[in-house]
């Protein structure tokens, strides 16, 4: 946040260089809005898979843990049509759901193309596409907690 | 009658319209030049909404000028208005704001007001998301600036201070310093507050 206790002149207690002008440092600040982020991911599963099992749907790699392809498909009608994802902070004081509800995760992964999550989009539920992906994390919208 | 004459087929209703249209500007006569490509997209326009029904969604949006008044409007109409049609007003009201500062203003609205009810393809979302995520996007960054920079950001550092904790005030907080230190050619802090609070209020989002 700006604020008027914010000014300085660097350097500071010297005459400056009059062949450059003086610079005035300040802060600015994007802070969420509603102070929450879900993160988006998947657990690496204890033992590796074999290469035929990475191309193969998640939900028949023989994983605990993984739900239906049908409940994942109920959870997508429940969340929003697109989301812009960000990148996570650990410094801000923002709250960060790492989500282990894998039901939501499958279904975020699967439809996003870079850090946006298209509802509309073809889902990938390959097992390799899934585990491979970085976490996906976007701010808490209305209604989802 | 001279179409028959001259061995042509006769020209229906639109043709007649377009070119009686054409050939009955009044500046013609002074020599006054005008863009042909506009004039039959401005026909055509008018022709569509000639042959709509008055109960068609597309009336309504048609009988609008601003392109931002339109987006709104159909956002408002639902699924009544089809996916890619959805998508063509996003982006003739994209290319209508004059620079960068609006532009991430409508996107940061339009985002909030329709993630949660309509579909849009990959390519309109992304559209969106070039547009808004710095708006949206955590984060925390020390400028270094002189001469206009500095104007602009104790501009926005007063604007700032006048807002308050309501979600419309946190997004327009986010927006405006998210525009630091030099995204405000050809605009102020202070008008970009009252383009935002418009747009929130047109794109009915709860204060």
């Amino acid at each position: 946040m700006l604020s008027a206790s914010s000014y300085s002149i660097t350097p500071t207690g010297v005459l400056h260089n009059m062949s450059a002008p003086p610079r005035t440092s300040f802060d600015s600040r994007v802070s969420a809005v509603t102070g929450s982020f879900f993160v988006f991911q998947l657990t690496q599963p204890a033992k590796p898979l074999t290469k035929r099992n990475l191309a193969r749907p998640i939900f028949d790699c023989g994983l605990d843990n993984i739900p239906p392809r049908e409940q994942v498909e109920a959870a997508v009608r429940n969340m929003p049509a697109f989301l812009i994802g960000v990148r996570s902070h650990s410094t801000d004081n923002s709250k960060y759901y790492a989500l282990t509800d894998t039901v939501f995760s499958i279904a975020v992964l699967s439809r996003r193309v870079g850090e946006i999550y298209v509802r509309s989009r073809q889902p990938d539920y390959s097992a390799g596409h899934l585990l491979n992906q970085k976490p996906f994390t976007a701010e808490v919208w209305e209604g989802a907690l | 009658m001279l179409a028959e004459a001259a061995g042509q087929t006769r020209p229906g209703w639109e043709d007649a319209a377009w070119l009686a249209l054409r050939h009955g500007l009044p500046g013609i006569a002074q020599g006054v030049k005008t863009k042909a490509s506009s004039l039959l997209a401005a026909h055509r326009q008018a022709w569509s909404l000639c042959g709509l029904d008055a109960s068609d969604p597309w009336r309504q949006i048609l009988a609008l000028s601003d392109p931002v008044d339109r987006l709104a409007l159909a956002t408002g109409l639902g699924k009544s208005i089809d996916t890619a049609d959805f998508t063509g007003l996003l982006t003739t009201a994209f290319a209508a704001q004059v620079d960068k500062a609006h532009r991430r203003a409508l996107a940061l609205v339009v985002y909030l007001s329709v993630r949660d009810r309509r579909e849009l393809p990959a390519i309109a979302v992304e559209t969106l998301a070039t547009e808004a995520r710095e708006a949206i996007q955590p984060s925390r960054i020390t400028h270094q600036v002189h001469g206009t920079q500095l104007t602009a950001c104790r501009e926005t550092a007063a604007v700032c201070s006048g807002l308050s904790d309501t979600l419309r005030d946190k997004h327009c907080r986010n927006l405006l310093q998210s525009l630091l230190p030099d995204g405000y050619k050809g605009t102020k802090p202070a008008d970009l507050r009252e383009t935002f609070n418009t747009l929130w209020a047109k794109f009915h989002l709860p204060c």
